[in-house]
Order: C-alpha cells, then structure tokens, then sequence
C-alpha cells in the first residue's frame, strides 16, 4: 500500500472520517476516472491533471447527482468526458494558433496506457485516434456495460458496439504492424 | 469479426477460432493491466474529498415552476369563469328597470293610441291592465335607421279562439298599414297552432305589439334592434360619388374630340357606371324598406304544455356564464397555442441540429486527436 493510501486509510482508522459520499466515491473511482482520462489524452501528466480538474468540477456538483439516474462511475466519466472534450478543444486551438505541432508531438512524453502492458500494445493503443481509445477503456477496461458507454457518449447502444468492434480491429492490425 | 462475436467475448465467452483467441488474450491483457494512479494525484483529490462542500448554487427550478405556472393559470382561468357566472347571473335587478320602463312607455302608447280605436273605457283600462310585463318595448327612434324585429308567443284556449286571434291578427296589421308577409294555419287534430309573420310599419310596432298581446296568455317574448343608419350613409355616399362619376362619363362620350375608338370605351364605361348606380340606388331603397317595416313573428297556440320558458334560477345562470367563459378561455389559449406551435417546433429544430453538429464536432476533435 502506498503512502497516500495509507494515509487515507489511517485516517479512517482513527476515526477522522472525510465527509461521506463524495469522499467515498472519489476513493472507489479513482483509478477508473485515471485509467479513461489516460486512454483518452495518451499522456500521463495531461491525464493527471484533468483527473483533478474532474473532481473539482464533481465536489461543485456533487449535490445534483442522483444515483437512481445511473452509477456514480457513469457519472464521474460524463464529466471526464467532458474536462476531456474541453482540453482537446484547447489543444487544437493552441496548434492551429502556434503551428508547432510536430515540434510538441515530439516532446511529448509517451503514454503508458498501464502496469505490465506489453510493447505491441502500447503502441498499437498510441497509434488510435483518441475516440477510439475511449470506447475501448470504457467498455474493456473500465467494462461499463453497453447502455451506460453508449449513453456516455451520445450513441445508440448499436452504434457503441459497432465503434467498439472497429476499434478492437484497428488496435489488433496497429499491433501486428 | 462480428459486432455480436465482440460482445460474446467481452462477456467471458471463448473464442472460437485463431482471430478470436487473439482478441480474448487482448482483452484480458487491457483488463488486468489498469494504470495505476499517481501519488500525488491521490493526495489531491484527498485534499478535495476533504473540503466542506460548497455552498449549494442557486439554480432556477425551471420544471417545479412550469408546473406550479401551469397550475396556477388553470385554477385562475377556472376562478375567473366562476366569478364572472356569480357576478353577470345577478344581474336582475337591471332588466327589472328596463322592463318597468317599457311597460310604461308601452301602457302610455297603449293608452293613447287605443283610447281612440277602443270602444269603451273599460276595455281601455283592461288593456292597460294586460299590459306585457318585462317587455322592453323600446320605443322607435326617429332619426335613425332601424330594423325593428319581435317575436310573440300566445297561448289560447281553444281552436275556435285560435282561429279568431290569427283573423284579428292579419287585420291589425292591414289597419296599420301593414300586411301579412306568411301565415301557416293548423288545427288539425286536439291542439292547434298558427305562424304568421306580420310586417307593420315601425311607427306603430310598439301599439301592435300591445294590441297582439292582448289575444291570449303571452308565454314567451323577444325583441331585438339592427342599426341600419350607417349602412344607409355609406350608401348614400357612394350613390352620390356614382352619380357624379356618371355626369362626368356623359360629358365625355358627348365630347366631338374623342376617336370612335375612345368613344366606344367611354360609352362602355357609362354603361357599366350606369348599372352600378342602379345597384346601389336598389340597395338604398331595400335598407330604407327594412327599416320603414318593422317584422313581427306571431306564435299561437293552444298547447297546455306551452307554459312561459321557465326562467333559470341564478345558479343555473351562474354555471351558463361561466361556462361560456371558460369556452372563450379555452379559444383563446388554443389561439395561443396555435400561433406558437410554429415557433415552438422551430426551437425543437434548432435545438436537435445545434445537439447533432455539437455531437459531430466531437466526433471529428476525437478521431483527429
């Protein structure tokens, strides 16, 4: 267990409990929230911060959230989603404006999409467009069913399950490349 | 590799051939290989768990408001129809002023008209005795243009006493200088009955009516007043506009200047100027007609059923006018309705092509990052 988790942990073992709900829910989708803002930028810090920022945006919202709408892991990658959605706007902006898009691609650090993966899936996950990544982290990775991705993403259960199986190709022809 | 065989094996099914192992051994790679989160972002989002929440935003309750409008405008709509039948059905005492008035006004015109046509004194005074109550017999005005229209119900007691009050009825109005415009005759049978449609002429309407009432029991009345005078003015005006547009178009077809082709125009138009003027000159002459002869429908029957139409008591009034109210309520919120089903649906249309090009534009950023 690492320090912050202990941390935590050991608060709650003296009883100093962080207020209930919000705190436990952040605890348990964490990684979740990570894991598809990772997939979804393919950088690390990038991933990092945004996942910060999505929390914040969900403290301030916090109090709209009604679990019988759907699960708090649905709702907290909605609004990934949209920090994500917010940031790649953002990005593109800043290329057209700077021009120096090769010179930042190159800077960049590359991704580590996670513990153990082995090269040929990295790279053939670095090689998908960041749509494509998405479906496949929230329905393999984060195995959110199909209703609820769809949902997500503002498509018809059918039309998830087709970008999914395309994405599944794609990756497998990206790793045997 | 099919959509259903993806799902399959997401599921947990196994694969059924080379390609599908593949995938499966994929799938379970990503799975198990979750990315693990920083440190120091743990101990960020522990700090944020760790805030006191914000204070709750104000945020309109657009939905709990539409109801409670919607509710509020249907229980004042109900309100209003409700107040207005209460109030407009105690409107008594105001007809009870008028129908004095026309009694009098009637019994004063009774009295000297037919203390002049009456044999005796005592029949006079029965007359006036017989007088119709809650008649509003408004006298004629005399310089204006009116169309004068009454209906009398009159009940009888027998065939033989119908038969004379429908012979006196046609004679009243020829002494008047009037005449008979229909009459339908039936005694056929216990019962009898007779429509006649008298015209009589509008000075002397208020003296037949009195006069008509007196045949039998009266069981029912009506009495209504058309304007005629601005009718008429309009008429007269354009007569005279006519007249002077034809004075001009005979002075033109007598004018040696013209060619014979300008002459045969001219005299076309003097022609068509010339029925026009006789069209309306006829009309003129229908208004003036309408209004020298007032139409007087006389019902006589001898029906033991045929009482006087009972009146409606106050609380049958009052759901009668709040009923039409609500009638017109609802006219006017379908109006309503109508002229914003267009600009409604407009929004709808604009609302799901700005979603559609929003998702679009999503679409295009995720496949291009």
């Amino acid at each position: 267990m690492n320090e912050a988790t202990a941390t935590w942990s050991a608060r709650g073992a003296r009883g100093e409990h962080p207020p209930r709900g919000f705190a436990s829910v952040a605890e348990d989708h964490l990684g979740d929230v990570y894991a598809y803002l990772l997939y979804m930028t393919a950088n690390s810090a990038t991933a990092e911060d945004l996942t910060g920022e999505t929390f914040e945006r969900a403290l301030r919202t916090w109090r709209r959230f009604d679990p019988a709408r759907g699960s708090a892991r649905t709702w907290l990658c909605q609004i990934a989603r949209s920090v994500a959605l917010d940031h790649l706007r953002s990005e593109a902006r800043r290329r057209r404006r700077e021009e120096r898009y090769e010179a930042d691609r190159s800077d960049v650090e590359p991704a580590a999409f996670g513990e153990e993966l082995s090269p040929e899936l990295e790279q053939g996950l670095a090689a998908l467009s960041a749509g494509e990544r998405e479906v496949i982290v929230l329905r393999v990775v984060l195995e959110l069913d199909g209703r609820s991705a769809a949902r997500l993403l503002g498509i018809s259960p059918t039309a998830c399950s087709t970008r999914l199986s395309r994405a599944l190709q794609k990756l497998e022809e990206e790793m045997t490349r | 590799m099919t959509v259903e065989r993806t799902e399959a094996l997401l599921r947990g099914e196994p694969g059924r051939d080379e390609s599908e192992l593949r995938l499966q051994e994929m799938i379970g790679e990503l799975r198990s290989s979750a990315p693990p989160v920083p440190d120091a972002l743990r101990l960020r989002v522990q700090g944020l768990a760790e805030r006191p929440a914000p204070a709750r935003a104000f945020r309109f309750p657009l939905r709990r408001f539409a109801l409670a409008a919607g509710t509020a405008c249907v229980v004042a709509g109900l309100g209003a129809a409700l107040v207005q039948g209460i109030v407009s059905s105690g409107s008594g005492p105001s007809r009870e002023r008028l129908s004095a008035q026309g009694e009098a006004a009637v019994t004063e015109q009774a009295g000297s008209w037919d203390s002049a046509n009456v044999a005796s004194d005592a029949a006079a005074k029965s007359l006036e005795r017989r007088t119709l109550r809650g008649f509003p017999a408004l006298p004629p005005n005399r310089s204006r243009l009116q169309a004068y229209d009454a209906t009398l119900r009159v009940r009888l007691a027998d065939t033989a006493t119908l038969s004379r009050a429908a012979n006196r009825a046609m004679r009243l109005a020829r002494s008047y200088g009037g005449y008979v415009a229909f009459v339908d005759y039936d005694t056929g049978g216990r019962e009898g009955r007779a429509e006649l449609r008298l015209r009589i002429p509008v000075t002397r309407v208020q003296s037949a009516i009195v006069r008509l009432s007196a045949l039998g029991e009266v069981v029912g009345q009506g009495f209504r007043v058309t304007d005629l005078q601005r009718t008429f003015d309009r008429l007269e005006d354009r007569i005279a506009r006519q007249r002077g547009l034809v004075a001009r178009l005979r002075g033109d077809v007598r004018d040696p200047s013209l060619s014979a082709e300008e002459r045969i125009q001219a005299q076309l138009g003097l022609q068509r100027a010339e029925r026009t003027l006789r069209r309306l000159v006829g009309d003129s002459r229908q208004v003036t007609s309408r209004a020298r002869l007032a139409k007087v429908s006389l019902s006589l029957t001898t029906q033991d059923a045929a009482v006087a139409a009972k009146q409606p008591g106050r609380i049958e009034r009052a759901f009668t006018d709040a009923g039409s109210v609500l009638a017109k309520e609802v006219a006017w919120a379908l109006y309503v309705l109508v002229v914003a089903l267009p600009l409604l649906l407009l929004a709808v249309i604009l609302v799901l092509v700005a979603r559609t090009a929003r998702r679009r534009g999503e679409r295009l950023l995720l496949e291009r990052s």
